[in-house]
């Protein structure tokens, strides 16, 4: 009891801190959500009303469904795309403890720091990306001028940043698998590609799991590409909801309002955590 | 030849690979040695013509960038030492000092949650919190803030370290009547050092990497961290690319050294810390 006693002051500070800083602020996010708490209003209560306005507010919907669209998009991309480089990487051959870290690089980077690069290189007149482009005899493409595209060039830059985390992680479960089970594979006449169907693959679900719902948590928060790379433009084009919040409540002081749609993004990411952990605990027991 | 075939076959898709990943780093870098009418009018050209320091020395004596360098130096070591302190004891506590039952796994369900959060969702209440403190706009606020990042991860990765010292090594200093502090400052932090560093880094790589709170938390131009600035330059030098690439690759310049230097713990640590 007594070394309990010592445990607990031990904790104690954690728990403080954590109930501080991250428990006690979503109650009060709740409670703001609730009331008018902006620049003209001290605390007004509104009862449901901001939760009403956001839902039907056109610009929520449209941050709603470009939020969705990247997190598909990029999840889905950089999941295949890690994978493959997973299995490229997982046969030994020379050389290769140098590359990895090399293939990681870009993951290591500030988010701010890769759109700045991104800006350079997709540039629509002087960018390196149109000079290629133009050179194979294509029309130079509005990488993050146009409303068709903007999005996807969002998702193709988290795609270079994020596909090395996808891959390390693909990759350390990769080459944890034993050797022998490879050697028997090949004794029995498999070649690469059926050892990767029939052993790696079913190996690696585990891992897959886990990372897709990692990727799916980590991009639903986007929000440095869209701030540094299109502001939200053209137009609406690539509005998502953590910066439609982060204008609404830090530009223009619409404390109660931010909470409300804060709330509403809180909920959805955990309905779809829910449903991914229910939908692949299910697949799983088949 | 079948097999000579497969090998060509693996061989290409490696240098692609390489290519995709270090293409546009490499592209920057000469971008960085560049004037700037060089950089615009040669788009195709892979070496600089007429290198030059220009753009890192106007970055440095005009603009004063190691200002912002070392404001984020300053930001994650401070919220990466407050959670080592903190994360070191209540991991200890956890594995084996022992704490009331159901304090462990509510702190490691609620720590799990916290991962799971947007960090817009608290960024308000936490606006509030800070403004009522005093804190807004200091460094030991922005410091304060992280914590919501550093110290779950912190907790969380230094768990395996702890378990995996054998119990036999605090034995004998708790018969000789040894404090479970100084149990955990003499002898677990030291064995784990390795560890506490791999988790060291890996929360000074997340919080120098940070944004949104930096952004909003920190108000004075004087104490923006590198990421502020850099998105600040994004939309200021608009064609001046030199100076705009010298600057992101000289804030990525230190947590790339640092990465390099925990390549062995990346992935243990990476699974809970990508927070940013």
């Amino acid at each position: 009891m007594d070394r309990h006693y010592v445990g607990l002051l031990m904790v104690l500070p954690a728990i403080v801190i954590m109930a501080v800083l991250t428990l006690y602020p979503i109650f009060y996010s709740i409670y703001l959500s609730f009331h008018d708490f902006s620049a003209s209003h001290r605390l007004k209560y509104v009862g449901l009303s901001n939760f009403m306005s956001s839902i039907g507010n056109r610009l929520f919907q449209i941050s709603f469904m470009n939020t969705v669209l990247f997190v598909v998009g990029a999840t889905v991309t950089e999941v295949i795309l890690g994978l493959c480089l997973a299995l490229i990487f997982m046969w030994e051959f020379r050389g290769r403890g140098i590359l990895v870290p090399l293939i990681v690089l870009p993951m290591m980077l500030p988010t701010i720091v890769v759109c700045s690069f991104w800006r350079i290189l997709m540039h629509t007149e002087f960018g390196v990306l149109n000079a290629m482009i133009k050179l194979l005899g294509f029309k130079p493409i509005n990488w993050l001028g146009s409303s068709n595209i903007a999005l996807w060039s969002i998702v193709l830059v988290d795609l270079w940043q994020y596909t090395p985390f996808v891959f390390l992680i693909l990759y350390a479960g990769a080459i944890s698998i034993p050797r022998h089970i490879f050697e028997a594979a090949i004794i029995d006449g498999a070649n690469r590609l059926q050892i990767i169907r029939y052993h790696v693959i079913p190996f690696l679900k585990p891992y897959i799991v886990i990372v897709a719902l990692l990727r799916i948590i980590d991009t639903f928060r986007i929000f440095d590409k869209v701030y540094a790379l299109t502001a939200g433009g053209p137009g609406n084009a690539t509005e998502v909801l953590t910066f439609l919040i982060y204008k609404i409540a830090f530009r223009y002081y619409e404390f109660g309002l931010g909470s409300a749609q804060a709330i509403i993004m809180l909920c959805i990411v955990l309905i779809v955590v829910c449903f991914y952990i229910i939908l692949t605990r299910r697949g799983r027991t088949r | 030849m079948k097999i000579r075939l497969s090998v060509l076959i693996h061989l290409i898709l490696i240098v692609m690979a390489l290519v995709w990943s270090l293409f546009p780093i490499y592209w920057v870098i000469i971008t960085s040695f560049r004037h700037e009418w060089e950089a615009l009018a040669h788009a195709l050209i892979p070496i600089p013509l007429h290198p030059t320091f220009e753009n890192y020395i106007k970055l440095i004596i005009e603009d004063r960038f190691y200002i912002y360098l070392l404001n984020s130096l300053t930001v994650s070591l401070g919220a990466t030492l407050i959670s080592l302190v903190i994360g070191s004891m209540a991991s200890y506590a956890i594995t084996r000092v022992g704490v009331p039952r159901y304090v462990d796994s509510l702190l490691l369900l609620w720590v799990l949650i916290v991962r799971m959060l947007p960090p817009i969702v608290i960024a308000i209440p936490l606006f509030v919190i800070l403004r009522s403190l005093g804190l807004i706009d200091t460094r030991f606020g922005l410091m304060t803030a992280y914590q919501v990042y550093t110290l779950p991860y912190v907790v969380w990765v230094l768990l395996s370290f702890f378990r995996e010292i054998p119990r036999e090594v605090e034995e004998a200093a708790l018969i000789d009547g040894a404090s479970r502090f100084r149990i955990l400052f003499s002898i677990m932090i030291p064995i784990a050092m390795p560890g506490i560093i791999a988790t060291a880094v890996l929360s000074i790589i997340s919080t120098w990497n940070e944004f949104l709170y930096a952004l909003i938390f920190i108000n004075s131009p004087e104490k923006f961290t590198v990421t502020v600035m850099v998105a600040t330059y994004i939309y200021e030098f608009k064609i001046e690319w030199g100076r705009l690439a010298a600057s992101g690759l000289l804030s990525a310049l230190p947590v790339l050294l640092l990465s390099l230097y925990i390549q062995k713990y990346m992935v243990r640590g990476l699974v809970f810390g990508r927070a940013v």
